[in-house]
């Protein structure tokens, strides 16, 4: 064979792996990724158990975003929820433990509230709000359990609801108090549609996400629960939960803390590291 | 003896020659050929290659009258032979090929007298045309294509022999008178014309191989083979060959053989399944690859995969449940490869995939294309097609293969296989049967981790530093078949063919996320076929096929450890693991027709006809818990389950309307174009009542333009548009099961969902070079890929797929090339390249990649002979780092990378001892690589998927 063409395939060969492309997984997600959107009073965990099975201080701030996304509407809205699963650890490039005290920066938080879900506000009955619950808490390990592959449907609540379980009781009937804004939900829950509360959550939980389905049924295309979705902020999760933040904790004095919204009893805790 | 002529037509110059059987070697050939009707012919060229070589050209000079002479230098008169044909510059400038043509060349021996044929096995008038096979094994098939082309029994009845070895230039005209009479063929149809231009005469009977492929290839069940190389030497020459089937099939496999054998011109492997036409790979209007029976011999390949994955563009890697998967350009999807087993479609029709990874031993050759197949085979043919041709040569075969994968503890994994096949021609009937048998306990590779790590540990059913578990990989497979056919005559041809395939094997791992060592997958597939064919008066032929099949699948996946707990209390407890099953069986009948018409000598139309009736007639979906984790008493339907084989979905009337035309503009032009209607019945998802009773006919266009220019004898450039399509799948369209903790990793049907279409556009070229004694072929091509509104399944949710159309698509596009060298017989090497990037259009630009497949592959492979009776063939295989896909959130953090790898094979194997035995040692992954590929969630089997390490195997092969 010709040297040339001999050549020109080794040339070929050479040059082979220089053509191979993959994607950059590591670009940020935000334009503005060293923002920062407010600051951390505390350590906030990202690990499964601390998002899953525990009150979470980033899980309070969606919830309370959200509780906050339709401010000025007609009806105000009652609770905000975000489920434990929205909340990631993995990140784009490397995996965080944790999110250390002071300043948070848009590109992270954007990482954690990962999946970009549009926001919607809805109607529930005190029988779905109650029933959401129970499906929240119903794998929650007892006390004495280890915890292991908690559930992403575990929901954090915004601020003035209160919520009670008991772990030693069995399934669907571990919630044993739920105070909503200010207001006592009946335990067990009335069976009386006209009781409404209105409820701000991702599509992902509206659309039977993590096992919601069945409670929530076709809620978000039924015009009787008057849905809305969010338009600030371009609609999605982590933009309002951004937003929020910039308003609420923008400084190292009034940083983001977490707060006991949930009352566990009898329930296993994620031990927490000591405060370095 | 051997005497061609042209048809003696008013207007159509003709050349009356013949060729001569045998020359001497270094000494120059002078040919000698009459001119008849020449008015318009300006100047007659011999065109000439030696082994290997491209053609070369000479002027015949005009001797005086209308004889005309040329000489071949004796410099390219070298063993084992010369091919000439004789072309003419007409006076409107076109070329016309007026005596054989480049295609089917004539054949010259060249070389040393040769013994007498014993006498009594071959008739006195035939010489040259074989000798003892042990003396000299490489010229004993050869024979001149261009001979009398009769049956041993019919031949040499009045030809006087010529002397063998005399000086050719002679032969022309003194066996012009004698030997026109002798060469009409009795069965030709067209006596008139008074030419045979088959391929070859049948004169290999004193080799019982030889004569053995000759013969048994008649039988075949692609009697397109019959058409194809009556076709090809019609085409080619211009001159009218009508003959059964038979004997030109006949003619086609001596000159296949007598390749095979010599080696002499493999390159012009040949591909049925772009044109339902054989034609050789690099003329055909498509990009393909072949892989003959020798082939995958030396690749040292044990089934359909580990052919595949040595193909240029194409890597087959496996899942977590153990299914092979072959991926394309860069693209991977079950139900987008086409596989057919003798034209008989694999795909299940609920879930698309094939039961394709079959032992290769039945195998005389796997057809590859990649890029669509629409055009011919409708739905379906969207990446590429691949066939299986089994074989039906006459004889008696048999293989035994043992060996196995060392294990862990010092054991060996055993996998033995076998395989007998006999095929019989008496008369007018043909027979065959084949069995293959294969049974493997397989590779034993640790798990590290999977989904349910923690609960099993906190469940005290492992320690936290034991491994998940083990792979699985016992295989037991059965796969018979058998056919008759018989010879009608006037009427045709009508064969029955039936086929049952079993398959019993493990899952590699298990459903999805989780170690299940007890799931057990089963698939059983029978299919049967009725096909008649007859030829047509004027140089076509009709077929019809009756096919039916049916295909069970019964898929039991263990998806926890035994003892597993999904809470406190005795029904909580699941003493042999949570389970499921999934049991399918669909039906389909088909009915086709088509016709290859010879419209002119130069054009050539196929109209095709198919109607096919699919059907789910089964699927049930068991589940040994219940929705809220408790154990059920005997495994049932989960609540909520639909039920699958009602509504519109789970029936399917395909109809397809095709026309292909292949016209030959010029000698070195050839223009195909084909188009294929499809209409394909699909659930109606807009109709109001969202029950999906109702259905609707999607009709879709199929265009193919192929543009083939050799624009000389070593290279031809191909121009090539397609267009393809594919239907959703039932699982595509509407299977939706209840979810559970467990049971995660499923689609979640969509009715929704459109048909899918890709546009492909390439352009490939051939290339054959020889230098010395050795030829290398270098073939190369470019592609690009368009698909709009692709199926794929993305998980964005975490608990199930949902499937939908990716609304701006996907653009693939890439460059394959390939080069072999052979040096002898004996001694060849091969190498393959391929490149792709696939992008989803989707996505912003830093995660359109789609790389969860190799980009770049590389395969190159060595055959060399140790001593006479020995050889060795090494193959490497290797792929370019792979990563997770960033189509979705859930991709992106859920990553991976499998860097490249290189698994080298070896083989050590014997020429053919005493005629019918052959003996190969095996080793497969030699150095132990540890290869992996990809899972579904790799963060939670973060070890990946351990594919097959070091293992060998010593195979017995017996023909008669």
């Amino acid at each position: 064979m010709d040297r040339r063409h001999l050549t020109a395939a080794l040339a070929a060969l050479a040059l082979l792996p220089g053509c191979l492309a993959y994607n950059d997984s590591c670009v940020p997600l935000v334009d503005d990724p060293d923002a920062v959107v407010g600051y951390l009073g505390e350590e906030v965990q990202l690990g499964n158990a601390f998002t899953r099975h525990d009150n979470n201080a980033l899980g309070q701030l969606a919830a309370d975003a959200f509780l906050h996304a339709e401010d000025g509407a007609a009806k105000p809205t009652d609770l905000g929820i975000i489920n434990g699963g929205s909340l990631r650890d993995e990140g784009l490039c490397v995996t965080r433990t944790s999110l250390r005290t002071g300043p948070l920066t848009n590109g992270v938080l954007h990482e954690v509230i990962l999946f970009e879900n549009l926001l919607v506000t809805v109607d529930l009955t005190e029988k779905q709000i109650v029933d959401l619950f129970e499906h929240s808490v119903e794998g929650l390990a007892v006390e004495g359990q280890s915890i292991v592959s908690p559930s992403g449907a575990f929901l954090h609540v915004s601020e003035g609801t209160t919520l009670r379980v008991d772990c030693a009781r069995p399934r669907g009937q571990r919630v044993t108090g739920l105070r909503v804004r200010g207001r006592d939900v009946a335990i067990p829950a009335r069976d009386d549609a006209s009781i409404r509360y209105r409820v701000a959550m991702s599509t992902f939980l509206l659309e039977g996400g993590d096992g919601y389905g069945g409670i929530l049924g076709n809620a978000g295309q039924d015009p009787d629960r008057n849905p809305v979705t969010a338009r600030k902020s371009g609609g999605t999760d982590a933009n309002i939960a951004a937003a929020y933040m910039k308003s609420t904790y923008p400084s190292p004095v009034q940083a983001l803390k977490e707060a006991p919204r949930i009352v566990f009893t009898n329930c296993a805790r994620p031990a927490r590291p000591a405060p370095r | 003896m051997v005497f061609v002529a042209a048809p003696v037509h008013a207007q159509e110059p003709a050349l009356l020659h013949a060729a001569p059987p045998r020359a001497e070697a270094r000494q120059s050939l002078q040919l000698d050929a009459t001119l008849v009707d020449g008015g318009r012919v300006l100047e007659l060229f011999v065109r000439y290659r030696g082994p290997g070589e491209p053609y070369v050209q000479v002027p015949m000079e005009r001797q005086y009258g209308d004889l005309y002479r040329a000489v071949i230098p004796a410099e390219h008169m070298v063993s084992p032979g010369v091919e000439y044909f004789v072309e003419a510059a007409m006076v409107d400038g076109a070329r016309t090929p007026l005596f054989m043509s480049a295609l089917r060349p004539a054949r010259v021996m060249v070389g040393a007298q040769l013994p007498e044929p014993p006498p009594g096995r071959a008739p006195p008038g035939r010489k040259g045309a074989r000798e003892d096979p042990k003396s000299a094994p490489a010229i004993d098939a050869f024979t001149p294509p261009s001979g009398g082309g009769e049956d041993d029994d019919a031949a040499g009845s009045s030809a006087p022999p010529p002397a063998s070895g005399r000086p050719a230039g002679t032969a022309g005209a003194e066996t012009r008178p004698p030997n026109r009479t002798d060469s009409v063929d009795s069965r030709t149809s067209s006596p008139s014309r008074g030419t045979d231009s088959r391929g070859s005469n049948r004169a290999d009977v004193a080799d019982p191989r030889a004569s053995t492929r000759v013969s048994g290839a008649d039988s075949r069940v692609s009697n397109r083979t019959d058409a194809s190389g009556q076709r090809a030497s019609t085409r080619a020459d211009g001159k009218d060959s009508r003959t059964t089937g038979r004997s030109s099939s006949g003619a086609t496999r001596t000159s296949g053989s007598m390749d095979d054998d010599l080696a002499l011109y493999s390159a012009e492997d040949v591909l049925s399944v772009t044109t339902l036409q054989e034609e050789a790979v690099r003329t055909v209007p498509a990009i393909g690859a072949s892989f003959n029976r020798a082939q995958m011999i030396a690749l040292g390949a044990r089934t359909v995969a580990d052919v595949l994955d040595v193909v240029p563009g194409v890597s087959v890697s496996r899942d977590v449940q153990g299914f092979h998967r072959t991926a394309i350009r860069g693209l991977r999807n079950d139900a987008e490869v086409l596989f057919l087993l003798d034209g008989h479609r694999l795909n299940n029709f609920f879930d698309g995939k094939a039961l394709m990874n079959l032992p290769v031993e039945n195998l005389e050759r796997i057809e590859v294309i990649r890029g669509p197949g629409s055009a011919i085979y409708g739905a379906g043919a969207f990446q590429g097609v691949v066939n299986l041709v089994t074989t039906h040569a006459d004889g008696v075969r048999g293989a035994v293969t043992t060996g196995g994968v060392p294990r862990d503890d010092g054991r060996l994994a055993l996998a033995t296989d076998g395989h007998l096949s006999a095929a019989h021609t008496t008369g007018d009937l043909r027979l065959f049967a084949d069995l293959d048998l294969w049974s493997q306990e397989g590779d034993s590779l640790v798990i590290d981790h999977d989904a349910l790590d923690d609960e099993s540990v906190a469940q005290g059913l492992r320690d936290v530093d034991q491994p998940a578990g083990r792979t699985r990989d016992g295989r037991f497979l059965l796969n018979v078949g058998g056919g008759v056919s018989y010879g009608l005559d006037s009427a045709g041809r009508v064969g029955v063919t039936a086929r049952y395939l079993s398959e019993k094997r493990d899952a590699l791992v298990g459903l999805f996320d989780t170690v299940g060592n007890d799931s057990q997958l089963s698939w059983d597939v029978l299919l049967a076929d009725l096909t008649w064919e007859r030829p047509l008066s004027g140089n076509g032929q009709v077929r019809a096929r009756l096919g039916f099949d049916q295909q069970s699948t019964d898929r039991l996946f263990q998806l926890t450890p035994h003892d597993f707990r999904t809470g406190s209390g005795l029904e909580r407890l699941f003493p042999d693991g949570l389970q499921e099953q999934t049991q399918v069986t669909v039906r389909t009948v088909t009915a086709s027709v088509d016709a290859d018409l010879a419209l002119t000598k130069e054009n050539h139309l196929t109209l095709g006809f198919v109607a096919e009736q699919q059907s789910l007639s089964r699927y049930a979906y068991t589940t040994n818990y219940t929705l809220d984790g408790r154990l059920r008493p005997s495994p049932a339907a989960p609540e909520g389950l639909v039920d699958l084989t009602q509504g519109a979905a789970s029936r399917r009337l395909n109809l397809g309307l095709s026309a292909q035309d292949q016209w030959t503009v010029l000698s070195a032009l050839t223009l195909t174009f084909g188009l294929r209607l499809d209409a394909t019945q699909l659930p109606d998802a807009e109709d109001a009542s969202g029950a999906l009773d109702a259905s609707k006919m999607v009709v879709r266009v199929n265009p193919r333009v192929g543009l083939v220019i050799a624009a000389s004898d070593a290279l031809v450039l191909k121009a090539l548009y397609g267009r393809a399509f594919r239907a959703p799948t039932p699982q595509e369209l509407v299977e939706r099961i209840p979810d559970t903790d467990y049971n995660q990793g499923r689609f979640e049907g969509n009715p929704l969902l459109k048909p899918t279409t890709v546009d492909t556009f390439e352009l490939g070229m051939d290339l054959v070079q020889a230098a010395g004694d050795t030829r290398v072929r270098v073939r190369a091509n470019a592609f690009l890929q368009n698909f709009a509104s692709p199926i794929t399944p993305v998980d964005t949710s975490g608990n199930i797929v949902p499937l939908r159309n990716r609304e701006l698509g996907v653009r693939v596009y890439g460059v394959e090339a390939e080069a072999r060298l052979e040096a002898s017989k004996r001694a060849a090497a091969w190498v393959n390249a391929s490149l792709s990037r696939a992008q989803d259009l989707e996505l912003p630009d830093q995660a359109r990649l789609l790389t969860d497949v190799p980009q770049a592959r590389f395969n190159a492979g060595v055959s060399m002979p140790l001593g006479d009776w020995l050889n060795l063939d090494v193959v490497v295989r290797s792929g370019a780092e792979r990563r997770n896909n960033n189509r979705s959130t859930l991709e992106l953090i859920r990553r991976y990378e499998i860097p490249a790898y290189s698994l080298i094979t070896a083989q050590l194997r014997t020429e053919p001892i005493w005629e019918h035995f052959e003996v190969t040692l095996y080793a497969q992954n030699l150095f132990d690589h540890d290869l992996r590929d990809d899972v579904p969630r790799p963060d939670r089997v973060t070890g990946l998927l351990p594919r097959e390490g070091v293992s060998g195997y010593l195979t017995l092969r017996a023909f008669y």
